[in-house]
């Protein structure tokens, strides 16, 4: 209990200054709590947070927010907001405040939604932003939650991107069964049929010996079936196994590519290609033809692999010359881009336009006649090359000749990423 | 006695040994009537346009055409299409031979205009019953003047 009777006037005073200062103090330690407690959330919040007035001048921004965009907060704080935007947006923001202020319909407020941002460096990136509006007494301010999403959009993209691949080998796959549907039967419609008339044959030449003692009259007939029936079927049989073999073979070694270990490496293409014609020189001088080879820049791929593109290419060129004239193939490369562009040009018989993408279906065959071969050199060159980041292509005119591209990786592109 | 001439079987086939197994199966049937193969579709279009220097067809000899779909460069499909777009071909029979039963195809050629379709089944049994009817669907298109078996 306490007696203010016996006080004098400056003791009363100075007592209810003291009970005063200590409610005032009360009062502000509530406070700086408060302030501490909100501080702390805004320092260690993952989201960049970023609160503006109506005139879209910054306010706060917490460090996480700084670190986004790479500014400290004095830099940022007094601004207005839109510098960290990339045009148009920078430009366009204030139209947006005036407008919402104006007619109030919000474009973003308490929506959220993927925008650009632009870091100190001048550099953009994605990002989510939710923008929520508190209505203090005297004003209204504007809080923005930002969060980079530049690994979700990249995620997205590889997303999409397998998806496109996986869309294209399904249809590879179609093609190939397909293919295999048609090819593979084939040869057992042979294999069938003749076998059947193999056996047709033999009990012909039963019946024809059994209805007759004298071995002497059948003999005739007997001969006709065993000289030309018989060999006739046999022949087809064994060339139909033969082919049912190739193709399963030439399956398998397109199935085996998928699962082929590669190894990329720098390649020096001038001595690729002339262990190639070294190897290849008889060929070329039996074919009666030229080749040569320009001087070629280096690129980035399987050694073994790329070799065999570049043998096939090459064997392929010496296999359709074009009778009429002296065959002539000329190798050249050039760098392009991130890539390095190769040409194998032939002076050869070429492709008509409607065959042209046909060349590179599994076991497609020009002429199946003309020369040996099962049809899938073109097909495996186009799938090592997929799988190196690379391409192949073909410009051909009949009677004039075909020219191959093929494309790599270039070095120089390697050395940028490093 | 006999005044009208034979219709004469074309085949086209790159496969030699399925257009003599169907040659074998047709003359089974009882088909005498000549047959003539080609390997590819440019061999027959050539034949059936009376280009090129090779064989030609004779305008008052009456064809009926077994094609096959799956053929290099020029396939049947292509063939068919050629023949049905030309006023004076497009009255020739055709038949079309493949070893597929694929749907898209069969009906790719039914709208161009191909008279029947025939699988060529690995089951010989069912194969030599295709030429057969074959044969029967032959004989049918010929000229009734005409002894079959004789």
């Amino acid at each position: 209990m306490n007696d203010y009777s016996g006080m004098s006037k400056a003791e009363l005073i100075e007592r209810l200054q003291s009970l005063e200062q200590s409610t005032t103090h009360t009062h502000q330690v509530e406070l700086r709590d408060n302030e501490e407690r909100m501080r702390a959330i805004l320092q260690t919040a993952v989201e960049g947070i970023i609160t503006i007035d109506e005139r879209a001048t910054v306010e706060l921004i917490n460090p996480a927010a700084e670190k986004l965009f790479g500014y400290s907060a004095s830099e940022v704080i007094g601004q207005n907001v839109s510098m960290l935007m990339p045009s148009p947006y920078r430009e366009e923001h204030d139209t947006y405040m005036h407008n919402y202020s104006s007619t109030g319909h919000p474009k973003i407020i308490g929506i959220g939604r993927e925008v650009v941002g632009q870091r100190k460096d001048g550099s953009v990136f994605p990002m989510d932003l939710a923008v929520s509006e508190v209505r203090l007494a005297n004003k209204r301010l504007f809080t923005g939650f930002v969060r980079d999403i530049t690994e979700r959009k990249r995620a997205e993209a590889q997303l999409a991107d397998l998806a496109q691949t996986l869309a294209e080998k399904n249809k590879e796959l179609e093609t190939i069964v397909y293919v295999a549907s048609h090819d593979l039967r084939s040869p057992l419609v042979n294999i069938q049929g003749f076998s059947k008339e193999l056996a047709r044959a033999c009990d012909k030449v039963r019946a024809t010996l059994e209805s007759s003692n004298d071995p002497k009259v059948s003999k005739p007939e007997i001969k006709l079936i065993l000289e030309e029936d018989v060999p006739e079927a046999i022949s087809f049989i064994q060339a139909g196994v033969t082919k049912i073999d190739a193709l399963l073979a030439g399956f398998l070694r397109f199935s085996r590519l998928g699962r082929a270990a590669i190894k990329i490496e720098r390649l020096d293409m001038n001595a690729m290609l002339q262990s190639i014609a070294k190897a290849m020189e008889f060929q070329v001088k039996q074919a009666g033809a030229t080749l040569k080879i320009d001087s070629l820049p280096e690129c980035m791929g399987d050694s073994t692999q790329v070799n065999q593109v570049f043998t096939n290419l090459l064997e392929n060129s010496l296999k359709y010359r074009d009778p009429q004239r002296a065959g002539l193939i000329e190798v050249s490369g050039q760098i392009e881009d991130s890539h390095s562009v190769y040409t194998v040009r032939d002076n050869g018989i070429g492709i008509a336009p409607e065959h042209q993408v046909k060349v590179f279906e599994i076991f497609h065959r020009l002429n199946p006649n003309a020369s040996e071969g099962e049809g899938l050199g073109l097909t495996i060159a186009q799938r090592i090359l997929e799988r190196q980041h690379g391409k192949i292509w073909i410009e051909s005119k009949i009677g004039v000749g075909s020219s191959f591209f093929v494309s790599l990786p270039s070095t120089t592109n390697l050395r940028n990423k490093r | 006695m006999n005044m009208t001439k034979e219709v004469i079987i074309l085949i086209a086939d790159d496969d030699t040994g399925h257009a003599r197994l169907i040659e074998k199966n047709l003359r089974r049937s009882g088909l005498n009537n000549p047959i003539e193969r080609f390997e590819n579709g440019q061999e027959i279009l050539d034949f059936l346009f009376q280009r090129g220097e090779g064989r030609h067809r004779s305008k008052d000899i009456s064809y009926l055409l077994l094609l096959d779909i799956r053929m290099p460069q020029i396939d049947g499909v292509e063939v068919l299409r050629q023949i049905k777009a030309d006023p004076e071909l497009k009255s020739i029979p055709v038949l079309m031979l493949t070893t597929t039963d694929d749907p898209r195809e069969v009906e790719r050629c039914h709208t161009i205009g191909c008279n029947n379709y025939i699988v060529k089944p690995v089951d010989y049994e069912k194969f030599a019953e295709a030429i057969t009817q074959l044969g029967l669907f032959i004989s049918l298109v010929q000229v009734p003047e005409i002894h079959l078996g004789s």
